[in-house]
């Protein structure tokens, strides 16, 4: 069976610039894959490429094994998309709202009536039935969103930036529907700014800066931090003379030391078998230890490493 | 479990286009004003004229009145209100949404079209009653008058999807100021046409008498003139959001070459007039010629594939009927050719018909070798187009200004611009160059803006033969 997602070589150029730039990622069935990125990173635009709405410059993207291009009706008939920003109608309501998309779909009598009804159930929109669509509030607005981008009971969801603008309570709300809809095995593709979210929710996440693929792998490897330089980082504290951490580790050669801290210090270490052997070297060369504990580093330090990493221009040899 | 209302206020074969713009348009407060306004102008019109009933000329000016008001709302109002259709989806990522449903593009395009051309028809049979209480002030040609009334709701559907085709596009000047310029000079058109002293209605009412042959033929040729127009500039908005691998170029060609061959062998067949038939023929020309030469180049495989299966004859067919304005100027081509020999063959065409003819190709062709040369890269083709089309006639018009008031009119410089397609008609009127000259000159222009037109497609031709051999090789 082929991977829901499939970019190989995947271009999109607009004129000089380079939005995507032969970028080549999976994404396996019944998968959530989280895409992260700067602004202008090249998210919005590859995205627009998966849901048919835009055409690479060059390279091959599909979906359920369907070529994006060659067959976008047959793409379209698999896929959810849920755009960052849309505009309501004015003069319709929620239910009407959705009615229409369900009609435009192809459904009719009953059975729309039916998906309408099952959609609007799962995104809680039945007690806004009669709200006119525009007059919602940004929450609401997404849940309906969500609901009609379900209407047709779609294999894959893209949602670009799905959390933007809402506030904790509709995020959660958010978040818990697209986890049943991760539990229900669709393949979802997920951009989003809150990368602790992100790595809650998904499977998988995918570095893009500058139209790169940065980093594909789960939110684990990430946060460990293996793919941006490797090693673990541990917080040090110790009874007495913080700045004994430091003259230690110096003379101990499976450590770094990389910053002072109150009682203490931050050290990295290569693995954790490691770290127990520097913590029994500690313990044996007299210092009396009270805390070593292992950093978990959030996402968005890791997405801030790896930036940093990728962005720092490789070092010129010094002239003679 | 809670349930909710189900709504069936439209039938599920509507177009859901069709269902959702009704549903917005009808509680939208420009219909309902216009809607009012016009109920409420017919009913106090109608009193003032009852109270002068015994003047002779009532009926008459009653009608003038109906038929004023009428035309204005769907002349004017109504097809201004498509201005924004497709923009306002595209603005708000709606069209995107749209898209993604099983409306095609012609379905979205279509059902913005059709749902103003319905509250025009609401206002149409709103007008009905004023006009058979008309009925009773005399003088009265009901089948005239209703002609009149449905070939107004023609132009009224024709100037929508003029509205409707150009809302797909970015710029400003074109999808607003220019329906708006239009609609100005209808309106006063309209002011002329029905208040006018100079023109009685019997006058207004003559062509729609159908009372000879040539007359019916003539509606006829309206109605049609009407239909094609209308699919032509609702294509053009079609084509402008459709995806890259449908393809609406094939068909509008294939549609629009039938139409012309068949419709310049009945006019030789039943010995129009060639002048008559040249305007008709070039008149069918011209919208499919202007899209065809402002298209996308870009060439999907699904397109490609049903040419390729075909082989040589299905790929050599392509290099015609292949979505882009490379094929597409070799499909101008083919359509010059086809009326040359037409006029040559049915009307021993004179040099005269053959250099307006010419003029004609090289003024479709000009526009797209300028935007080779000078804005290869630019998105907005179609707008370049137009804007190096109008050009042509400000270069011809600023050398008439220049020639009539530097050197007291003594200048004459005029035949130092006869590369600008448009000069001709100057330059024919004048005695500056002979016939045969003339003549010359408006093929030169066609050879030259076609070269130049041939010449830069040349890489569009190498994407088009590496698409057919990826589609061969799939096959």
């Amino acid at each position: 069976m082929s991977p829901a997602i499939v970019a190989n070589n995947l271009y999109r150029y607009f004129g000089t610039l380079k939005a995507v730039d032969g970028i080549s990622f999976e994404v396996p069935h019944g998968s959530v894959c989280g895409f992260v990125g700067a602004n202008g990173a090249g998210k919005t635009t590859t995205m627009r490429v998966l849901a048919t709405l835009d055409y690479p410059t060059m390279g091959q993207v599909e979906i359920c094994g369907i070529n994006v291009v060659n067959f976008p009706a047959k793409v379209r008939s698999l896929i959810g998309w849920m755009p960052d920003y849309f505009g309501n109608y004015e003069h319709m309501t929620v239910l009407e709202y959705l009615d229409f998309y369900a009609r435009a779909l192809g459904y009719a009598g009953k059975e729309r009536q039916m998906r309408v009804q099952e959609v609007m159930e799962f995104a809680d929109l039945i007690p806004l039935a009669d709200r006119l669509s525009n007059k919602l509030s940004k929450g609401m607005t997404q849940r309906l969103c969500l609901g009609r981008s379900l209407i047709h009971d779609p294999q894959v969801l893209i949602m670009d930036e799905p959390a933007a603008g809402l506030d904790p309570k509709a995020r959660v709300e958010l978040k818990h529907l697209i986890r049943i809809l991760a539990e229900e095995g669709k393949t979802i593709f997920i951009s989003s700014h809150i990368l602790s979210e992100l790595g809650e929710m998904c499977d998988s996440l995918l570095f893009i800066n500058n139209g790169h693929i940065v980093h594909h792998g789960d939110a684990e490897s990430l946060k460990q931090g293996t793919e941006t330089g490797g090693g673990y980082f541990f917080d040090v504290q110790i009874l007495g003379d913080a700045q004994s951490v430091s003259n230690w580790v110096v003379t101990n050669p499976y450590a770094e030391f990389i910053e002072n801290r109150k009682n203490g210090g931050r050290i990295r270490v290569e693995s954790t078998e490691t770290a127990a052997r520097v913590l029994a070297s500690m313990v044996k060369d007299g210092l009396q230890v009270i805390e070593f504990h292992k950093e978990q580093r959030n996402l968005e330090d890791a997405f801030i490493d790896m930036l940093d990493k990728v962005n720092t221009p490789p070092s010129m040899p010094k002239q003679p | 479990m809670p349930s909710i209302n189900h709504i069936s206020d439209f039938p599920d074969k509507l177009n859901p286009m069709l269902v959702k713009e009704l549903r917005q348009g009808l509680r939208g407060i420009s219909f309902v004003v216009l809607f009012i306004a016009i109920q409420a102008f017919l009913c106090f019109i109608l009193l003032i004229t009852a109270a002068v009933a015994s003047h002779e000329n009532a009926g008459h000016l009653l009608s003038r009145i109906i038929f004023f008001f009428y035309s204005l709302a769907v002349l004017v109002v109504q097809p201004l209100r498509g201005i924004g259709a497709l923009q306002t989806e595209i603005k708000n990522n709606n069209i995107d949404l749209l898209c993604l449903t099983r409306l095609s593009a012609w379905r979205i395009t279509f059902g913005k079209w059709i749902s103003i051309v319905s509250q025009s028809a609401l206002i149409l049979t709103a007008i009905i009653p004023y006009l058979i209480l008309r009925y009773f002030f005399g003088n009265m040609q009901i089948f005239s008058e209703i002609l009149l009334m449905l070939s107004i709701f023609l132009l009224s559907a024709l100037f929508t999807a003029g509205t409707v085709g150009f809302s797909v596009l970015k710029s400003v000047i074109i999808r607003v100021l220019l329906p708006i310029i239009a609609a100005f000079f209808v309106f006063i058109s309209i002011g002329n046409l029905f208040f006018d002293s100079r023109h009685t209605f019997q006058n207004l009412l003559r062509p729609v008498t159908l009372d000879s042959l040539s007359t019916t033929l003539t509606f006829l040729g309206f109605i049609i003139a009407c239909v094609y127009a209308t699919w032509m500039l609702l294509d053009l908005g079609t084509s402008l959001i459709a995806p890259l691998s449908e393809n609406r170029a094939t068909r509008r060609r294939i549609i629009s070459l039938g139409l012309i061959t068949i419709s310049l062998l009945a006019f030789a067949v039943a010995k129009v007039d060639m002048e008559v038939s040249l305007a008709l023929s070039l008149a069918f020309c011209i919208p499919v010629s202007v899209i065809s030469l402002t298209e996308n180049t870009n060439l999907t495989q699904p397109i490609v594939a049903p040419f390729t299966r075909k082989g040589i004859i299905g790929s050599a067919a392509g290099r015609a009927l292949y979505p882009g304005w490379a094929t597409g100027l070799v499909f101008v081509l083919l359509l010059y050719g086809l009326i040359q020999g037409l006029m040559h063959f049915s009307y021993r065409a004179n040099a005269e018909a053959i250099t307006l003819l010419n003029s004609a190709f090289a003024f479709l062709l000009f526009p797209l070798a300028l935007t080779r040369l000078f804005v290869k890269k630019h998105d907005n083709r179609f707008g370049m187009y137009l804007l190096f089309t109008c050009t042509q006639f400000l270069i011809v018009l600023i050398v008439i200004a220049a020639e009539e008031f530097i050197d007291g009119g003594k200048l004459q410089i005029m035949q130092c611009f006869f590369w600008v397609p448009t000069s001709i008609i100057h330059l024919g009127g004048s005695s500056r160059f002979s016939e045969t000259a003339l003549l010359n000159v408006s093929y030169i222009n066609v050879i030259l803006y076609a070269s130049i037109a041939l010449t830069s497609s040349l890489p569009v031709w190498k994407h088009i033969r590496d698409v057919e051999r990826l589609s061969t090789n799939e096959q």
